[in-house]
This record gives C-alpha cells, structure tokens and sequence, in this order.
C-alpha cells in the first residue's frame, strides 16, 4: 500500500504575472499534487530561500526558473543558488524562449540541471509542462531531507 | 668680320661625337667640295652656329636664322651672347672659357634645360652640341643647335594631363625614384611635390610590405604590363603621418630611352571603404534590430495566443456560435503572427549565426532533408529523385533548410497531377550548380525576381499556406555562401530553381 506523500513544493521565478498565472492554470490541469510558491524575481527568491535555511525549514523541491528576469539576471539567480550549502541539492530547471545557443550552455555551466525551451503556443506548452512533471515529479528521486 | 671660307668637316648629330678635337685633314673617304659642303651646312634641319676663339658669330645657317628669328648680316659678327637670355648671359663667357681650355665635342649644359633668345625676346628651349674645330685661323666652336619647342609643349601638354586628373599620378624612372607626381598625388600622402621628387617610391609603401617592394618592382619589370597592381589584395599607401590609407593602383609602363618608366595611377579609396564599412554596419544594426525585434514580439504575443486559446479550450462549447467564431478567428491570427516571427527569426538567424563553411556531402544533406519532409511527401504522392550530388564546401544546417525549403515549395505549389521532383547537378568552374525541377503551377516570368523578396506572395492565403519568407532565406543562403539562386518557370509548366554552391577546393 502506497504512504501518502505530502505535495511536491514547486518554486517558480517568474516576472511576468500572465506566465505565472498560466503555469499555474496549466499545472492545475496536470496535477493536484503540487504546492506552488512564487518569487517574481531573483532578489525575492533568494530572499525567500534564505529565509529557509535560516529558519531550518526545508527548500522547495524543484525550482522552475525563467531566465529573462528583471534586475538581476536568471543566469545570477542560478549561480547564487547552486552556491548557497543546503540549496545546492535543489534541482533547477530553466524554462527560457532564449534560442541562443551561449544561454544553454552557460544554464548548464552554472549547475542548471535542465533546460527547457518555453513552446510558443498554448497546446505546446501544456504537453511541455505535462512531460515535465512526468519526469521531475514521478520518476525523478528527490532529495528531501 | 665676314664668314670663313674654309673646309670643315660635317658637324656631328649633338653628342653623336665624343671624340677629340679635330682637323680637316682627318677626313677620310669622298672629298667634300666647299660649294657642296655650303649647301649641306644651310640646309641641315639644325641651326648651325659657328663661333670663332673670342666668342663672335663667324657662320650661321637657315635655321638658325628661323629659329632666332635674326637675319644673317645682323648675326654675322655679333657676340654669341646676343642669343643667351639676359639671365645666363653673364656667366656664359666662363663657360666658354671652360670649354676652349678643354675642347670636346659634347652636349652643353647636360642635364640642364637650355634656353635661346629670339630676336623678338622670348625664349626657345634648345639642345645645343658643341664641336670644337681646330682651323689655321685658330680654333673654332661649331655649335649645333635643335629646337625643341615642340617636345617641350608636347611634354607640358603630357604634363597638364597628368596635373589635371582627378587620380593621383606618379611617374618612377626605371630606378624606382620618383620623377613626376600630381597634385592629387600630394593631397592622398600629404607630402609636397618637392619632398617626394627625386625620392624612392618605397618611401610611400607601408613598412610591412617596403621591404619586399623592390622585388615586386622587378617581377613588374620582367612582365611589364598595364594592369591592376596586387589584384585581389587591398593595397595601402603609406602617408606622411606613417598612417595607411587605402588605395587601388594601376601600373603603365612607359618604354623610354633611359629605360622603363612606369607610370601608376593610384586612387584613394577611403571614401569607398568608409561607405562601404557604414553600409556593413548598418546592415548588421538591421539584422540584430530585426532579431531583437522579433524576438521581443515573441513574447507578448505568447501570452495573447496562450490566453485565446486557454479562453477556447476552457469556454468555446458555453459560448455562442458568433462568440465561438470570434475566438477562432483570434486563435488562428495569432498562430500566423507567431508563425510569421518565427519566420523572421529564421531569417535574420542565418546571417547573425556564425557562418562556417565546411566540406559536406550535398547527397547526405538533400537525404535529412527528404526525411523531415516525409510527411508531406507521403500525404502529396510525390515522386523525388535526383543525380548523385557532389561534396560543396558550405555549412550543413543551412543547405539542409535551403532544400527543405525548395523541395517543399514544389510539393506546395503542386499541379493537378502527384509531384515529380528533380534534383540535378553540374559543374560550373569554381562552382557546383544545382536544379531542383518540378512539375507544378509554375509562374509568371514577372515574378522570378520578386519571390525571393521577404514577405512577398503571389498567391491568395486561403489557396497556399506560408508568409513569404522561405525563398527569402534561401537567397539569403546561397548569397552567403557567395553563390546565386534563380528561376526558370513559366506557368503551368513547373519550376526550375537553380543555386550554385561553392565546390570544395582540391
């Protein structure tokens, strides 16, 4: 008999409130077993991240980060992240319509542990989003301490 | 003092003679009567001057008489300084001096331009040999005079030309120094006349190339031809300052007595270069505007697409049938915007990406090509077959798009009958050229040139999908690979579009 697991925390870094509003829609669609927490830009995630370590609360589960973000860069958010101790386990997967080559590979340098091209229309993006949490959030074993 | 009655030898040609003085007695050969030898002397086409110790007239001819413009009896007599123009006069007898002390037979004043002054005060330029004469009456100077007025305007008229055109000229002597420039010569160095005469032309060579000029000096000289200097190469001058400037040269060579003069033409091409260098920067700016652009508009656009087709997914069936058309209309213009974007970006990608032609296999290519299309292959019926294509040295992912691109027009633009599809190859020098041949609508002749203009389309939307930018980056391919794309077609009789592409270099 399967033990009940408590919902996957998902952190989305996005800025812009339609693409929030959207992947939320969409993952509702897909899933109940996902608890979504939002940081609408790179200085309130890692605010928010902080906060965990320093209140010993345990970080999200994936974060799901959009590279084109105001102020302070995903590429930085990234490189923040993957060098904090207690964050660094936290599988990050970029979700970018960059198309330059430079980008993916820079993603993957600074420790992204996937990187997913953001389909342009809305058929593209829910089967995206669909084969995502197949694999991050059944098949994939994540760390949760 | 009236003339001498003696018998003298012919005068030598100017500087025909460098032998010593010498005597009627040396004469060899038929001997010359006084009356014979009278006529030669005044009907020799050089003025004849003869000039005894003190430096009087004591003999002149008919053309001396024409070229001074003086009457024999005003000559006879007179001292030869009544023709040297006042500004040699004074030291004239100093010369004469020099050469009675050393009598040889000699041009005068070599290198020097000589002047003559004619009765009516002008000068005459002149060459003048100088024979000394040794008589019983004492030694005697037969002076020859040739009148080369008509050379000088000759060479001033060359000079004029050579002032007057809008391109630097520059004349070397078969030394390489430099022996005539013009002013435009001045202004592309910036060095005046006088610091570059006389100079070598190295010194207007840019240090890099200075010392290997002489040498192509040499090879010019073996082979000397009119023809473009360093042909394919981007020369440069070097000018004062030690900058460069850009410049394209041509060489003449000019045959001479002295040897091989050459005479290059050099125009300053900066302006050209400038304009051209404005003209690759502001198409790049283009390109780079036309993919932040597009690639900017992606982004709002995905979320209008996103939210009209979430709206039709959600609530199409609740809604009316007018409200449901509505949607779908909103639904469908957004894919075209999102289509016709992508498109775009597909098109300014293939010259922003880094362009790096490698040896590939055309066939191997054509074959990916083939295989991304399968579909439309299969749904259309077609046929497709093609010669053994040969190895272009070209980049793989573009020539990939360019016969996707080709090979789905023709499936596209299908006639009533399944599509047969062509695709051959020959060689054309430098160059492999490739037809891809269907059997189509074809089209009119006004629009060969046309389709390959982005966004352009010859047809209705409703009859044929697409935004007009497929042909587009196919030119824009083929020109980037320094190859041309055409058409040959006529309606209803299919298309032939033929490309060439660069062949791999053995």
């Amino acid at each position: 008999m399967a033990i009940a697991k408590p919902p996957l925390e998902l952190l989305l870094i996005e800025d812009s409130p339609a693409d929030v509003r959207l992947t939320v829609e969409v993952l509702r669609e897909i899933s109940e077993a996902i608890r979504l927490t939002i940081a609408s830009d790179g200085a309130a995630a890692l605010q928010l991240l902080a906060e965990r370590v320093k209140q010993r609360q345990p970080p999200p589960d994936l974060i799901l980060l959009d590279l084109n973000l105001p102020l302070m860069h995903g590429h930085e958010v990234l490189e923040k992240i993957k060098g904090t101790p207690g964050l660094r386990h936290v599988p990050i997967v970029v979700l970018t319509t960059s198309q330059a080559d430079q980008d993916v590979r820079r993603c993957y340098e600074l420790g992204a542990n996937a990187l997913i091209h953001k389909p342009v229309d809305l058929n593209g993006f829910v089967g995206t989003m669909k084969a995502f949490a197949a694999f991050w959030l059944q098949d994939a074993k994540l760390w949760r301490g | 003092m009236t003339a001498v009655s003696v018998d003298l030898p012919l005068p030598p040609a100017p500087g025909a003679d460098r032998s010593p003085v010498r005597t009627p007695s040396d004469g060899g050969g038929t001997p010359v009567t006084g009356e014979l030898f009278h006529e030669i002397v005044e009907s020799s086409p050089n003025g004849v001057v003869l000039v005894d110790r003190e430096g009087r007239i004591s003999l002149i001819n008919r053309e001396t008489e024409r070229m001074f413009g003086y009457a024999r009896s005003e000559l006879v007599g007179r001292s030869i300084e009544t023709l040297v123009p006042l500004r040699f006069r004074e030291g004239h007898p100093d010369f004469r001096r020099a050469f009675t002390s050393n009598p040889r037979s000699r041009l005068m004043g070599a290198g020097r331009d000589l002047f003559g002054l004619h009765k009516n005060g002008s000068e005459i330029p002149i060459e003048i040999g100088l024979n000394p004469i040794a008589t019983n009456q004492g030694l005697f100077v037969l002076a020859s005079v040739v009148d080369i007025s008509a050379r000088r305007h000759a060479e001033q008229r060359f000079r004029v030309a050579v002032e007057a055109s809008p391109h630097g000229m520059l004349m070397v002597d078969p030394t390489g120094r430099i022996v005539l420039l013009n002013r435009e010569i001045e202004r592309i160095f910036d060095y005046g006349r006088e610091e570059l005469l006389g100079q070598s032309i190295e010194m207007l060579v840019p240090a890099e190339v200075r010392d290997h000029h002489p040498k192509l000096r040499s090879t010019f000289h073996r082979a000397p031809l009119t023809r473009p200097m360093g042909a394919g190469r981007d020369l440069f001058g070097r000018r004062r300052d030690g900058s460069q400037i850009p410049v394209e040269i041509a060489l003449n060579p000019i045959e001479t007595e002295e040897g091989l003069f050459v005479l290059a033409s050099v125009v300053d091409i900066s302006p050209r270069k400038k304009a051209e260098e404005e003209l690759r920067r502001s198409n790049e700016e283009l390109e780079r505007f036309a993919y932040v652009a597009s690639h900017d508009l992606q982004e709002p656009l995905r979320t209008i697409a996103s939210y009209v087709q979430l709206l039709s997914r959600r609530y199409r069936d609740q809604l009316g049938g007018e409200a449901a058309e509505f949607i779908d209309f909103a639904v469908a213009g957004a894919a075209r915007m999102q289509r016709l974007i992508e498109d775009l970006l597909a098109f300014s990608r293939v010259s922003t990406q880094q362009h790096v032609p490698q040896p590939i296999d055309a066939e191997a290519v054509l074959l990916e090509s083939l295989d991304d299309l399968r579909a439309s292959i299969v749904a259309s019926d077609a046929v497709i077959t093609h010669d053994r294509l040969p190895r272009v040295s070209a980049d793989a992912g573009h020539i990939e798009q360019l016969f996707t691109n080709l090979i789905g027009n023709a499936l596209k633009f299908r006639g009533i009958d399944a599509p047969r599809i062509h695709i051959d190859v020959s060689r054309q020098g430098r160059f492999w050229q490739f037809a891809v041949g269907d059997n189509g609508v074809g089209l009119d002749m006004q629009y060969h040139e046309r389709i390959f203009v982005i966004f352009q389309r010859l047809h209705a939307r409703d009859r044929y999908e697409g935004t007009g930018v497929g042909l587009a980056v196919c030119k824009k391919i083929v020109e980037r690979h320094g190859g041309r794309i055409w058409v040959d077609s006529s309606p209803g009789r299919g298309a032939t579009f033929h490309f060439t592409l660069p062949a791999v270099p053995e």
